[in-house]
């Protein structure tokens, strides 16, 4: 490697750095699966901030390009048996998302009457997020809790999700309180809360291996272009949380997201 | 991500493993700890690679985002500086390996934020603008910092400098 500076002071550096490192390296440690596991869990950290943080502030199209996962760009069927597994079978090639408007009202209605028919006992309503896959659930002691959808790379068929309270390739935990479920349709997962904020996250793999979940937010964000400011999301007991999210409607509502879909 | 995003991502990882790890060396001065840096930076690289099109773009953000995890890091925990052996007052800087060990101690001897900036411009070849972006800092800091950079690595290596400028 070259060194930019042509003063004495600029090749002393570079020699310094070239002489430090004149010695046999280590031998390359295995890192793949561990940056994988630690990336898809970033993924999914970020996906649940983005709504309240992003989506605010941004015109929806715009995240909706932005979210897109190059290779799942073809024309995703979003409800049904059918959709499911679309997103790791279509082609490899770069392209803004082809969701049109009619498809993310569709999986926002599907989203939100499933909540709305399972609500846990102290919430009373359920109102859009700021994108199709986020929601303010209405709270009878005032307020609101937010909660999105969490989605994520596929795992193999049959196996379930590591638990997010134990650290994997020593990366940092985020989580507390995990409790494994099983859910009816043979799904697998954890409860848990995140001691990143005062959230409570349900995270499941399907036995087909694809990544659904909900989670509450740190903000309560209306939507685009609706007025008002976020608010705070009271948080949702993990109780509350485990119940909401075993109700088989809301369950099939949830593992019918898509990979790529919007926050 | 698709099978052939995983397969570039693996593709990139052992490109690039090598020459990040040796940027985080000279970051951190510990194979350990950089291996941990590099570690931290492929999974951040991992999480936004569906979006990163190419590997010139790839690599550019990894070296981005390793700098800024190093920096960020250093703000965390000021009092986790890399435990070397206690550098001398001046380096005496004599025959290898005794004269790496000197000049990775004096490096060691750099306050953290300069080192990053003299690791960039020197090692990483970047410009002042460059390094400024990767930084998230004005052009005129860069430079500022890569002066106070430069003279307290002076000061460390003493009369040394001439000798391993003229290497």
């Amino acid at each position: 490697m070259t060194h930019g500076g042509d003063d004495l002071d600029g090749r002393m550096a570079a020699e310094v750095f070239r002489a430090v490192l004149q010695q046999p390296e280590p031998e390359q440690p295995p890192v793949l699966a561990a940056v994988r596991a630690g990336g898809r869990r970033l993924r999914t950290r970020r996906r649940l901030a983005l709504g309240a943080a992003v989506l605010a502030v941004v015109p929806l199209l715009a995240v909706t390009a932005a979210l897109v996962v190059p290779g799942s760009s073809g024309a995703p069927t979003l409800l049904g048996p059918a959709g499911r597994g679309a997103a790791e079978e279509r082609p490899s090639t770069a392209q803004p998302s082809s969701y049109g408007m009619n498809q993310l009202d569709a999986l926002q209605s599907r989203l939100r009457g499933a909540l709305a028919a399972h609500l846990p006992p102290g919430y009373t309503g359920v109102l859009n997020g700021s994108g199709p896959t986020t929601f303010r659930l209405v709270r009878a002691d005032g307020g609101y809790t937010a909660v999105a959808t969490i989605m994520g790379n596929p795992l193999t068929p049959g196996s379930r999700p590591p638990s997010p309270c134990e650290p994997q390739g020593g990366q940092k935990v985020y989580a507390s309180d995990c409790a494994a479920r099983t859910l009816p349709d043979g799904a697998t997962g954890w409860l848990y809360r995140s001691t990143s904020y005062p959230g409570t996250e349900f995270l499941l793999a399907t036995p087909d291996g694809r990544i659904a979940g909900l989670g509450t937010q740190p903000n309560a964000a209306p939507p685009q272009g609706e007025g008002g400011e976020p608010q705070e999301s009271k948080p949702m007991t993990l109780e509350e949380m485990d119940a909401l999210v075993s109700a088989p409607e809301v369950l099939a509502a949830l593992e019918a997201v898509p990979l790529d879909a919007p926050g | 991500m698709s099978p052939e995003r995983e397969r570039l991502f693996e593709e990139f990882t052992a490109a690039r493993y090598g020459a990040l790890r040796r940027t985080a060396y000279l970051l951190c001065g510990d194979w350990h700890l950089a291996e941990d840096l590099v570690q931290s930076t492929l999974i951040k690289v991992y999480a936004r690679w569906p979006r990163l099109r190419d590997p010139d773009t790839a690599g550019g953000y990894a070296r981005t985002t390793l700098v800024r995890t190093f920096v960020d890091g250093r703000r965390r925990r000021s009092a986790g500086e890399v435990a070397l052996a206690e550098p001398p007052e001046t380096a005496a800087v004599g025959a290898d390996p005794d004269r790496r060990l000197a000049l990775l101690a004096a490096l060691a001897r750099v306050t953290p934020g300069y080192r990053a900036v003299l690791v960039l411009r020197y090692w990483e070849d970047q410009s002042v603008e460059e390094c400024a972006a990767i930084l998230d800092r004005s052009s005129g800091a860069v430079r500022s910092d890569a002066h106070r950079g430069l003279a307290q690595l002076r000061s460390i290596l003493g009369d040394s400098v001439h000798e391993i400028a003229g290497a």
